[in-house]
């Protein structure tokens, strides 16, 4: 202590009056209070060791184990986003235009129900599913310009119903008898408006484009694949023989309109086998035995050089990640419910 | 403490006889003598809690009276008089009325063969205001520096100085004015 603060002090402090304060410290604390103080002291010796250390290691290792918890929680999330993302664009690619098969079409077979469809529904849904083009932005594209030209199609074809039941007639009558199959897609362009028939003409240019890569195989195969063409135009006619003018409902309109535009596009355009190996994978989870069957019989036939074996082991492979990805997210189901 | 901190039991008693008198009467002079004893057990259960995360940073004197300078307050807030204007300097600028200190006029050592002196000077030790009561006792009970005061009460050293002065000069005049 300097000098200065001494004088401080000195200055500071009244001796007589200290002396006179210092006769008064008799208090004292009572002793048992003394005592469970001290009692309580010897008792935290005893038991304290292991807590003081514990929370020592706690306090020391707590911010590391935080930032490691919170890096893994990271990496982990962004792994998984980035692994989700491209099944999440094939699962859009897959369901942009679902095969308008059992869900659909009963309606308007009980409408025409002398009508011999199933065996002419199920190609309907295999060329769907075989011109749907594999790249996602192109699905995307093709979403938005359906969904704005479907209803263009829907009013389009009540009109063509309302105006031309004559035609319509004729079409049934020519389904019937099952003569003229390929007369089924021009007679539906003819049929369709302007629009439709500009949309048409764009898909076919995309499949065109998307096809490229498969042109090679599709050339060899294609023999495969229009030997499902005949059997489309017939069911394409009797949907649309089965769509009554007079009520003109939206849904059976729907029904009616998307497989009878199918037909215009070519058939010689064959998906990838990833792709399709998918679609097989995916009809199979979802419980469409009978589809995945048939699709795997039209890819067996496609592809003939590919072995059994390496078939099954990719399409189980492809039915776990559809499985895992079903779990993990909600699958997107594009239905058009308005219609 | 540190020897307490490390394990040691015997080094806690030994600091606790060091330190029970003045803390204690540190506490009743500034509280009812009901509530002293428990404010001056849980002073110490504090200090045998804080234990494990005890760093001596000052002196043990000074964290002693800091704690229970914060447990007083605690009292006071939890009675409903706290009144934390007592703490600020508008105490001392009321002081300023006081007379300065002076020789005193009567000696009080040598009115202390009485009692009754004692017992006056505890009352207007109680009648003080409690910035300058609680340095007065932190000078006179816990020996503190004026530096350690300071450190303790969180203010300036001119600042306790001052506050100590003040209650100086009160207990002079009023003891003087009983006799």
């Amino acid at each position: 202590m300097s000098n200065d603060e001494l004088q401080r002090e000195a200055a500071a402090r009244d001796a007589p009056l200290s002396a006179l304060y210092q006769r008064t410290r008799k208090d004292e604390p009572p002793a048992q209070l003394d005592a469970a103080i001290l009692a309580a002291a010897h008792r935290e010796v005893a038991a304290g060791p292991q807590r003081a250390n514990t929370s020592g290691n706690f306090a020391r290792f707590r911010m590391p184990l935080a930032l490691a918890a919170t890096l893994v929680l990271g990496i982990s999330v962004v792994a998984v986003v980035r692994q989700l993302e491209p099944r999440q664009e094939n699962l859009h690619v897959a369901m942009v235009e679902p095969a308008p098969t059992e869900s659909q079409l009963p309606e308007v077979q009980g409408s025409s129900a002398s009508e011999p469809a199933p065996a002419t529904q199920k190609p309907v849904a295999e060329m769907h599913a075989a011109l749907t083009p594999p790249a996602a932005p192109v699905a995307r594209d093709r979403l938005k310009k359906s969904a704005r030209v479907q209803e263009e199609k829907d009013s389009a074809a009540e009109q063509v119903a309302l105006a031309q039941p004559a035609e319509t007639e004729a079409i049934h009558s020519s389904s019937k008898a099952e003569s003229v199959p390929s007369s089924g897609p021009e007679l539906q362009l003819a049929l369709a408006p302007p629009v439709v028939v500009a949309q048409l003409a764009s898909d076919q240019a995309e499949t065109e484009a998307n096809s490229q890569e498969v042109d090679r195989i599709a050339s060899a195969k294609s023999s495969a694949a229009e030997m499902s063409a005949p059997r489309r135009a017939p069911a394409a006619m009797s949907a649309t023989v089965g769509s009554e003018p007079s009520n003109g409902s939206a849904n059976r309109s729907l029904a009616v309109e998307r497989p009878a535009a199918r037909p215009a596009k070519p058939a010689r355009a064959l998906k990838p086998i990833g792709t399709w190996l998918k679609e097989i994978a995916q009809l199979r989870v979802e419980g469409h035995e009978q589809e995945g069957a048939q699709q795997l019989q039209l890819f067996k036939n496609a592809y003939p050089d590919i072995s059994e074996e390496k078939i099954t082991s990719s399409l189980s492979g492809y039915e776990r990640d559809w499985r895992e990805a079903a779990k993990t997210r909600a699958v997107p189901v594009i239905v058009d419910e308005k219609k | 403490m540190q020897a307490y901190c490390a394990g040691n039991a015997q080094a806690f008693d030994a600091l606790y006889q060091r330190h029970r008198g003045p803390l204690y009467r540190y506490v009743c002079r500034q509280c009812q003598r009901a509530s002293a004893d428990e404010i001056f057990q849980d002073i110490w259960l504090k200090i045998v809690k804080a234990r494990a995360g005890y760093q001596p940073t000052a002196k043990f004197t000074t964290y002693l009276y800091t704690i229970a300078r914060r447990r007083l307050i605690d009292h006071y807030r939890s009675q409903g008089n706290v009144d934390t204007a007592v703490y600020d300097e508008s105490e001392d600028e009321d002081a300023d009325t006081v007379s300065v200190a002076g020789p005193l006029q009567a000696q009080p050592e040598n009115q202390a063969a009485n009692a009754q002196v004692l017992d006056q000077l505890l009352e207007e030790i109680e009648r003080l205001p409690p910035a300058q009561r609680e340095a007065f006792l932190l000078q006179e009970e816990a020996g503190l520096s004026l530096v350690e005061i300071a450190a303790t009460l969180d203010v300036g050293v001119e600042t306790v100085k001052s506050r100590i002065r003040y209650a100086i000069d009160k207990l002079r005049k009023r003891l003087v004015e009983h006799a």
